[in-house]
């Protein structure tokens, strides 16, 4: 008898290609791959238009893959059409029957959707992959105060959020806390990708036996990964891949790269692969404009990238930088130059400080600050073994199967319990 | 000299006015015993002869003041509806012979009668008024009045429109500017009835009115506060029109009248009448006290007491199967915020006890009726725990909210609960219940209750004059703020919130439930918990914690009329309480 497992999404990656929405498709199709699951996917989405009326729910042409009309508040995650889950959801779960409902969202599918599978299968076990702090933080669950420090409020203490987001009361950020843990109340079992994250959502207030670290895992490439040359007295070439955002540090990089003497800076090389500046104030967009224009020409700003050109583009460097001045949970292009044997920078907290090991894979410097980025990229420019040393301790990231293999095992404990 | 037999006597002027015939003439003759009047069939004696002394008749005759004084008259005879132009012949009885005179009666609304006795009027007005209370001559003195305006130098005044309340009283306002103390009266006057409805002069208080200050800075003494407030009690104010036809009549000591017609009183409701009274005063103002005691206090009395009563169509929707023989009801009033229903049904959802306690939201508010209602349908859905739903097409405000709901409720236990209230632990509903089922002659039972910060909001109430609101007693809540501990235990209280309020329903029902003459919600809660004291039972504040987002439900932010409301069920809860309430400290 296999086991039913109905993956919840907050979007599909035909249409999003986020972290969160590929990870959950991966499982997905890697449960389907299993002979021992049957794997379904609900995937929310927001674009009326594919939308048929009458019901909350449309078709990819693919098997068992369906998209639902979610829409949610972004403050109580709150199901605008609270109906299409007591009724439609609650029909879809009595046709499907699974035996385990694996969110890996609950923002555009609504929270309440937790409580819908609670009383509609009593037997069912509930999972949630926990990707952010949104649940703590409604400051796009990022815990960066705006003021721009880390913030460390993981209690979610109402006083604190109201002081750091003023449009909202203390009452309302109560209330918000009650409510989102009302509905994870009713969660068998959390998944957290990272142990900082598992940590901050203890402190949060949930039982710290109720939450397993599990990395989400990458679908093996293997006819990507080209042997890396690791012979070649090599350590000049640095990359940025990701998203050109305020949280991601692209700016502190930049500033870094201007501190290296001229000498360094002619030797150096650094390229910047990403987009979506343009969603982020005005200000930002200037301001990293204005530093690529005056930064060294060895500084080049090389666009957007899609995923699966990334083992190429990874292969004309040497050092991956992930200057992100935010915690981060675990992030996807740590995991990726792991899989390509790329040795990683990071700021030395939160969840990518956990994913690197300082001085064994890679190296950590004080999170947010140039200068010290500046030194350690001094060290990868003078010190000759570091990089061969560092790209020896990379250990390969874990592979999808192993991830889908450890969450079935804690779907028959859950189940067991429940 | 006149010959022996024959009195010289003269009518002026003589009109029908709406209390009798009013003749204005002379006489020589020093002492009248009797006056009548015939008119065709009809005839009467005076009822009021008042005379003066008439410098002109005295000159014709060559009469020395002193020594027959008092020539003019003026007499009142109680003879009704007779047209202008009739005939009427005049007799006095005096201690020598009878004098006689005849007249045609003049039409009152004639210009030139009016004028020719009003050039009379500096001599009759002041003996009039000094002789006889004014109040019984209101249609010859409005007849003498002249619209006030610059013609009484200082002297101004300005009556604004007249609020009714119910229909026992008026509540009037204005100002009056009288540096040289000429005002012997202020009448209000309804010029349909013909009824004087009191002398404002006797009755009012005083206010500030920095606008007419501003434009008498002159004329005004400092301190002089020209702004008024008096309450008129009086019956028969909401009799069709009477509002409509108010004059004010000044009567000033040197006999002069000025009139004013005050504009139609607005068409109000209750609440906006509430409203319209609560802005005449400013709580920091002095005579706080006795603007309460004696005007705005006993107005909203009246108004709110004879407001119409209310017949709310309720409707009722029962959202699951509630429990068959509920123990405890808890009744949740809903105003403006309805969301909160969200937050505590996510809570309530999982508490196990919660299955066996009837829970009755009352919307008591037409705005969000239809809102709330189909919130409330799909939260059912979703929390699945049973609960009733009354609305009614109006507000009745916490105490008519919570009222309704007793009669329909079935616990023997009713726990009033507002909406922004969160327990903090499941199994609080029958815990408070056991506290009042044991505590020694408990017969209200609150609870503590915590700002969303863990601090303390309410451990029991306790009465305190307030200085600056002229003394009266304010409910305040000791300890509140600080760091909240834990105790476990129940302690005997003078009074506790009805923010979480457990009672017996029957003791509810004996007191006649909360006093819904407190206006849109306050001390009703207070007031009941002495109400219960006074028929021997106890009151507590027992330790089950639960989280209060005061004020949360309300927004109180500059809108001070509200906190006049307030002021005022301060008032009128102080007026209720016993002797021995407020505790010296």
């Amino acid at each position: 008898m296999k086991r039913k497992v109905l993956v919840v999404a907050h979007g599909h990656p035909d249409f999003s290609k986020g972290g969160a929405e590929i990870a959950a498709y991966t499982l997905f199709q890697e449960l389907n791959r299993r002979d021992d699951c049957e794997a379904w996917l609900l995937a929310a989405n927001g674009i009326a238009g594919l939308q048929h009326t009458g019901t909350p729910f449309s078709a990819r042409p693919r098997e068992r893959e369906m998209l639902f009309a979610g829409g949610t508040d972004y403050f109580l995650f709150s199901a605008n059409n609270l109906s299409h889950l007591t009724q439609d959801f609650a029909e879809l779960l009595r046709h499907i029957q699974p035996d385990v409902v694996h969110f890996h969202h609950y923002a555009v599918v609504g929270i309440e959707m937790l409580r819908v599978v609670r009383n509609t299968l009593p037997n069912a076990v509930i999972m949630l992959t926990l990707h952010e702090f949104l649940a703590i933080c409604n400051r796009n669950g990022q815990m960066l105060k705006s003021n721009g420090s880390l913030c460390r409020n993981a209690e979610a203490d109402p006083a604190e959020c109201h002081a750091c987001m003023p449009g909202r009361s203390p009452q309302d950020y109560f209330l918000r806390r009650q409510y989102i843990r009302s509905f994870f109340a009713l969660v068998d079992q959390f998944v957290a990708p990272s142990q900082f994250l598992k940590e901050r959502y203890v402190t949060w207030g949930l039982p710290s036996d109720r939450i397993s670290v599990v990395e989400n895992g990458q679908p093996s490439r293997a006819a990507d990964i080209a042997a890396v040359d690791v012979d070649s007295a090599r350590g000049h070439r640095f990359a940025f891949f990701g998203q050109i955002t305020p949280y991601k540090g692209v700016d502190v990089l930049l500033q870094a790269f201007s501190q290296l003497s001229k000498a360094e800076q002619k030797r150096a090389r650094l390229d910047i692969f990403g987009g979506g500046q343009d969603m982020f104030e005005k200000d930002f967009q200037e301001r990293i404009e204005q530093q690529l224009e005056s930064a060294h020409r060895n500084v080049r700003y090389r666009g957007r990238y899609v995923p699966e050109d990334f083992g190429r583009l990874v292969a004309s460097t040497d050092w991956v930088i992930v200057p992100s001045v935010w915690w981060e949970n675990s992030p996807l292009v740590i995991q990726e130059a792991r899989q390509y044997g790329r040795p990683v920078i990071c700021g030395d907290i939160g969840g990518m400080a956990e994913k690197v090991r300082h001085e064994i894979d890679g190296l950590h410097f004080q999170a947010g600050s140039a200068s010290a980025l500046a030194e350690t990229m001094q060290r990868c420019l003078h010190e000759p073994d570091l990089w061969v040393r560092l790209q020896r301790g990379i250990e390969p990231p874990p592979s999808i199967e192993a991830t889908a293999e450890e969450l079935t095992r804690l779907y028959a404990r859950s189940h067991h319990r429940a | 000299m006149p010959s022996a037999g024959v009195v010289p006597c003269c009518i002026d002027a003589a009109v029908s006015l709406a209390d009798g015939l009013w003749i204005v003439g002379w006489v020589l003759a020093a002492d009248i015993k009797s006056t009548m009047v015939t008119a065709g069939p009809t005839r009467g004696d005076a009822d009021l002869i008042v005379r003066y002394w008439r410098q002109d008749v005295a000159d014709h005759f060559g009469i020395q003041r002193g020594n027959r004084p008092l020539l003019g008259f003026v007499v009142r005879v109680p003879v009704h509806g007779l047209p202008p132009k009739s005939a009427i012949e005049l007799q006095f009885q005096t201690s020598e012979s009878p004098a006689t005179a005849k007249a045609e009666l003049a039409d009152p609304a004639q210009t030139d009668f009016a004028n020719g006795l009003r050039a009379q009027w500096p001599l009759i007005g002041p003996a009039l008024i000094r002789a006889h209370d004014p109040v019984g001559l209101m249609p010859l003195l409005r007849l003498m009045a002249t619209p006030i305006g610059d013609r009484f130098g200082k002297f101004q005044f300005f009556v604004e429109p007249a609020i009714s309340t119910g229909n026992d009283g008026l509540l009037v306002n204005g100002w009056e500017v009288d540096p040289d103390r000429e005002l012997r009266h202020l009448y209000l006057s309804c010029s349909r009835t013909g009824r004087v409805l009191g002398d404002l002069a006797t009755h009012w208080a005083r206010t500030p009115r920095a606008d007419v200050s501003e434009r008498h800075v002159g004329t005004l003494t400092a301190g002089q506060d020209p702004g008024f407030i008096a309450w008129l009690p009086c019956s028969g104010t909401s009799d069709n029109g009477v509002t409509d036809h108010l004059y004010a009549l000044a009567v000033l000591k040197d006999g002069r009248i000025a009139r004013q017609d005050i504009k139609p009183s607005p068409a109000l409701g209750p609440l906006a009448s509430v409203q319209h009274v609560l802005r005449l005063f400013t709580e920091s103002q002095p005579r706080l006290g006795d603007i309460l005691e004696s005007h705005v206090g006993p107005a909203i009395d009246a108004i709110w007491r004879h407001r119409t009563p209310s017949e709310p169509r309720l409707a009722r929707q029962d959202f699951g199967s509630a429990p068959a023989a509920p123990d405890i009801t808890v009744i949740v009033p809903l105003y403006g915020r309805y969301d909160f229903m969200r937050h505590q049904l996510a809570v309530f959802a999982d508490d196990p006890a919660m299955e066996r306690v009837e829970l009755i939201y009352v919307i008591d508010d037409p705005n969000i009726t239809t809102p709330a209602l189909q919130l409330a349908e799909e939260l059912s859905g979703l929390f699945r725990l049973p609960f009733s739903v009354i609305s009614y097409n109006e507000n009745l405000g916490f105490a008519g909210a919570n009222n309704v709901a007793a009669r329909i409720a079935r616990g023997r236990v009713l726990i009033l609960l507002n909406s922004d209230v969160m327990p903090v632990k499941p199994g609080w509903a029958p815990a408070l219940a056991e506290q009042l089922a044991s505590l020694p002659e408990a017969g209200i039972v609150g609870t503590t209750l915590l700002y969303e910060d863990g601090s303390l909001q309410h451990a029991g109430l306790q009465l305190r004059r307030l200085a600056r609101w002229a003394g009266l007693p304010v409910n305040i809540h000791p300890g509140k703020g600080l760091s909240y501990v834990s105790t476990g235990q129940s302690r005997q209280v003078s009074g506790v919130t009805a923010a979480c309020m457990t009672i017996h329903r029957k003791l509810y029902q004996e007191l006649g439930g909360l006093d819904e003459g407190f206006i849109l919600g306050d001390f009703e809660d207070s007031d009941m918990c002495f109400r219960a004291s006074a028929k021997g039972h106890k009151i507590y504040c027992a330790d089950v914690p639960m989280y209060h987002l005061e004020r949360q439900s309300q927004s109180l932010a500059g809108d001070s009329w509200k906190h006049k409301v307030t002021l005022y069920n301060c008032w009128r809860h102080s007026k209720r309480l016993p002797a021995n309430a407020v505790t010296s400290k």
